[in-house]
């Protein structure tokens, strides 16, 4: 029993680490914190389940169509809203994020209707019997599509010009303009990272917690949840942090009342802003006066 | 050196991980006087105003003000007791009039808070009028007219900015004035009007404490001088003294001489 | 001196009963029964509002959570009147209460936060509430049935609309009158100062965790004030009127109307709430307009659409 819920507190832990990937990587490039984020992962799942169940289309297009989609949107989002108020005060940004959220969700409403979806499991991996334990097909799916995003953004940041250079503009952004790197490209750039990644993980997690277009909130909540709790900013910790939002979420529902797993989640992120801002395990900066 | 110091320093230190920003400091400042703090760039004279008003803890050494010691005394209770500030840039708050930001200096003086306000409102306008009157006459004082008092301060050319800090700290009728670079930005004849204007409050009977890089103003206005140098104290004593010492000379009035 | 309006609080007061004034004519007036609900609901939501104008709009600090503080008096009221069949004066009493007091205990630790770490920090703390009022059924009654059947407010041969009306009015003024005597003395002064720099506020001998966490409280207090009323005008409702997406829209009411004066909370709440009501399959769009109004509104007029078109008119009329 205990086993069987550490397993599934990792499935969601994956996707949740993916939700504070995403915001982690625009959160480098722009200290912009994402509230739209979450409907990344919404507008994932929402169009998977509208494109299989009702477009008949073939799941492997659907995901990719569902990524490209939220690229776009990410895209769209950065060089529409948020490139005009780069200079704004964090009240602005804030509040133009949720807008744009709100914009989303409504959007999705309308496009895709006020029902919930359900999207079939994706199929040809076997479901694992370990012990008496059990691992999901499609929790081996999710497993496996974190893995490799993981692998792929170390790629890109540690091995190519492009991500090097992500890098550079976000440490040092003056001196990287001087380079050449332009903030506007290296913003645009991280947000359709971040609108790809919610996008995949949205649409992975369509087979398990069906497609429903308020779904962002919460999701968007514990994204940053598990990019907070790994230190915001570090990629490696969001990872962590979400996995480790999944394992508590995934032990509150099964030995505490599984109706309070969100509230779980969200004292946790509240109580890691106030006592650790650094992350539990980042290390103490000092504030100037 | 008068018997009771309005503000007496001892062995004063902070540190910012391995910088020693302020190191060993001692001073007296008597009431009545200017006492000028001068040293070259990250010195530690912004960090020692932090100190002295609060806002930053010291790791070790006494502040006392008027004999009382104001070791772990929050800042605002400093600011009650009678230590006022200016900054090093301007900070004037968005959206309000240049009369309201010194009304805002004089927040000790409100008669009060947040409860009495509620349960009688009516109070609030006598003691507004009165505050008004108190900012008032600080900002004519400084040598603000009338003329700018409704503009939103956050508007004003940089000149009145300072002064108008100026006059937000005397609204909080301080014993004890510092002042971070007050000159910084100003003109020689808005320099010259600052200088005589620093003279007339501390004729008051307050301490000022004056941070600037101008040694014109500095000799001409100070009864004693604390060269900061590196967060330690370089040297100490009258104008005359000061300009002799080889140490300061050799640390920072070299420079400054040759600008000039 | 006189030139220069030191006291802004006489100004006030004379607007304060003229909205009054105008509210009672209006509740003469006032035939349609769908007239009426809109203006009550817009005069409900702009006690909440006024409250967080003080909060975001003077002291700096902002909240994604005033939703649940309104939902705490909503069931604060509902547990007065049904469990301990106390009068309504009193319920409503206790739910400005209760929520005040919370939100003094919750602001010291939550306003040590700052920027977006606060908006998120709000943000999740209204979303717990939200799934503990879901959740803690014996005393919400979750999110089925919730509260049902509070009793009518019909008094003294005044329909129940009518009375929820005259008491919305007063409350309303009550809220304006309470904000107007804490911004135009000397604590909104300092509040002001806290909002461009806490440093400053500090050196002018304000007690900044303190003044932050009394003014979290009045915004407290009054959104719960706010959801008591929404309870007795209801009668019946659950957890989900209680969401993030109410404390979404009591922002927007904010931003809506004035960053920086507490009427502009009211223009804020009446455009919010009569909206969708005006356009027809408005409620399908609904989102996704506000959502747009919010980005233009942000990115053109961040000072808030109500003291921006103030300003433009004011500006039209000097210069002809
Ligand atoms: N909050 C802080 N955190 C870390 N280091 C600090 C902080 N404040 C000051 N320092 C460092 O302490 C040293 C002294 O700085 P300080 O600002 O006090 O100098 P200053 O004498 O006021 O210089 P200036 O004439 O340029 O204003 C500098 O090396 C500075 O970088
Ligand atoms: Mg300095």
């Amino acid at each position: 029993m205990f086993l069987q819920v550490v397993v599934s507190g990792i499935v969601v832990g994956c996707v949740y680490g993916m939700a504070a990937l995403g915001f982690t990587i625009v959160y480098n490039a722009t200290k912009i914190i994402n509230f739209a984020n979450g409907e990344f992962m919404m507008l994932g799942g929402v169009l998977l389940a509208g494109l299989v169940a009702a477009a008949k289309v073939p799941i492997p297009v659907g995901i990719l169509a569902a990524i490209a989609g939220c690229a776009l949107v990410g895209w769209v989002l950065q060089r529409g809203v948020l490139d005009g108020a780069r200079n704004s005060d964090p009240l602005t940004l804030v509040m133009l994020t949720i807008g744009s959220a709100l914009a989303l969700r409504g959007a999705a409403a309308l496009a895709f209707g006020r029902d919930v979806s359900f999207v079939p499991e994706f199929g040809v991996l076997p479901l694992v019997l370990l012990g008496n334990v059990y691992i999901p097909s499609q929790g081996l799916w999710i497993i496996m599509v974190l893995v490799v995003v993981s692998a792929a953004l170390w790629y890109v940041f540690s091995r190519t010009m492009l991500g090097k250079a992500m890098r550079a503009a976000s440490q040092e952004p003056r001196a990287a303009a001087l380079c050449g790197i332009e903030p506007r490209r290296t913003a645009a750039l991280a947000m359709i990272m971040a609108g790809s990644i919610g996008g995949l993980a949205g649409a992975m997690l369509a087979p398990m917690s069906a497609a429903f277009y308020e779904n962002g909130i919460f999701l968007g909540l514990k994204g940053f949840a598990a990019a907070v709790a790994g230190g915001l900013g570090n990629p490696l910790g969001a990872v962590v942090g979400g996995l480790l939002i999944g394992l508590v979420e995934s032990l509150t529902s099964g030995f505490v009342a599984s109706g309070f797993k969100d509230a779980v989640s969200f004292m946790l992120l509240i109580l890691v802003l106030i006592l650790r801002p650094q992350g539990l395990v980042g290390k103490a900066v000092v504030r100037r006066v | 050196m008068t018997l009771q110091a309005t503000l007496e320093i001892a062995g004063v230190s902070k540190s910012f991980g391995g910088v020693h920003a302020v190191a060993d400091v001692s001073f007296f400042m008597a009431r009545g006087e200017v006492t000028a703090l001068i040293g070259p760039n990250g010195a530690g004279k912004t960090t020692l105003i932090n100190l002295l008003t609060g806002v930053l803890p010291a790791d070790r050494g006494t502040i006392r003000l008027e004999g009382r010691d104001l070791a772990g005394t929050p800042a605002y209770m400093r600011a009650r007791a009678g230590i006022a500030r200016t900054y090093q840039t301007p900070q004037m708050a968005q959206g309000m009039s240049v009369l309201m930001n010194v009304m805002a200096g004089a927040y000790r003086f409100g008669k009060h808070g947040l409860l009495g306000s509620l349960l009688r409102p009516w109070l609030v306008m006598a003691d507004n009028e009165e505050l008004a009157e108190r900012a008032g006459t600080c900002l004519a004082r400084v040598g603000v007219s009338e003329e700018w008092w409704g503009r939103p301060a956050a508007d004003l050319p940089y000149g009145h900015q300072r002064r108008v800090e100026i006059a937000r700290a005397l609204a909080q009728d301080p014993k004890l004035l510092l002042l971070d670079e007050p000159a910084a930005g100003l003109n020689r004849s808005e320099a010259d009007e600052l200088a005589s204007l620093l003279v007339s409050i501390a004729a008051d009977g307050r301490a000022v404490l004056l941070v600037e890089h101008d040694m014109g103003m500095v000799m001409s206005i100070s009864s004693h001088i604390v060269v900061l140098n590196f967060g330690r104290k370089l040297a100490e004593g009258a104008p005359e003294t000061i300009k002799a010492d080889k140490d300061v000379i050799a640390a920072y009035l070299g420079i400054v001489e040759e600008v000039a | 001196m006189t030139l220069h309006k030191t006291s802004r609080l006489r100004r006030d007061w004379q607007i304060l009963a003229l909205v009054a004034a105008l509210l009672a004519l209006v509740e003469f007036c006032v035939s349609s029964q769908f007239h009426r609900s809109v203006i009550i609901l817009s005069m409900i939501h702009s006690v909440a509002a006024v409250g967080l104008t003080l909060l975001v709009g003077y002291a700096g600090q902002v909240s994604l959570g005033h939703g649940a503080f309104v939902g705490i008096g909503a069931y604060t009221v509902a547990f007065c009147l049904q469990r301990l069949g106390l009068p309504v004066v009193f319920a409503l009493a206790a739910a400005v209460v209760l929520p005040g007091i919370l939100g003094f205990l919750i602001a010291r630790p939550i306003l040590r936060l700052s920027g977006h770490n606060l908006a998120l920090g709000t943000l999740a703390l209204g979303a717990v509430f939200y799934v503990v009022a879901a959740q803690v059924r014996d005393v919400t009654g979750g999110l089925d049935p919730g509260i049902v059947d509070l009793p009518s407010m019909a008094f003294a041969g005044l329909a129940h609309e009518r009375v929820v009306f005259w008491l919305s009015i007063f409350a309303l003024c009550l809220a304006a009158a309470i904000a107007a005597s804490i911004v135009d003395g000397r604590f909104g002064r300092g509040l002001m100062i806290l909002r461009s720099s806490e440093l400053v506020a500090e050196c002018i001998g304000m007690n900044t965790a303190r003044a932050k966490s009394m003014i979290f409280a009045v915004s407290a207090s009054l959104a719960g004030l706010s959801g008591g009323l929404l309870a007795l005008y209801l009668r019946s409702f659950n957890a989900s009127a209680f969401g993030v997406g109410l404390s979404i829209e009591l922002l927007m009411m904010v931003i809506v109307g004035s960053l920086s004066t507490i009427w502009g909370a009211m223009f804020g709440s009446f455009a919010i709430i009569v909206l969708p009501n005006l356009l027809e399959g408005f409620d399908q769009a609904k989102q996704v307009v506000y959502g747009v109004a919010m980005i233009l509104i942000m990115l053109f007029a961040p000072n808030g659409l109500g003291e921006t078109l103030f300003r433009v008119f004011t500006f039209r009329r000097k210069s002809a």
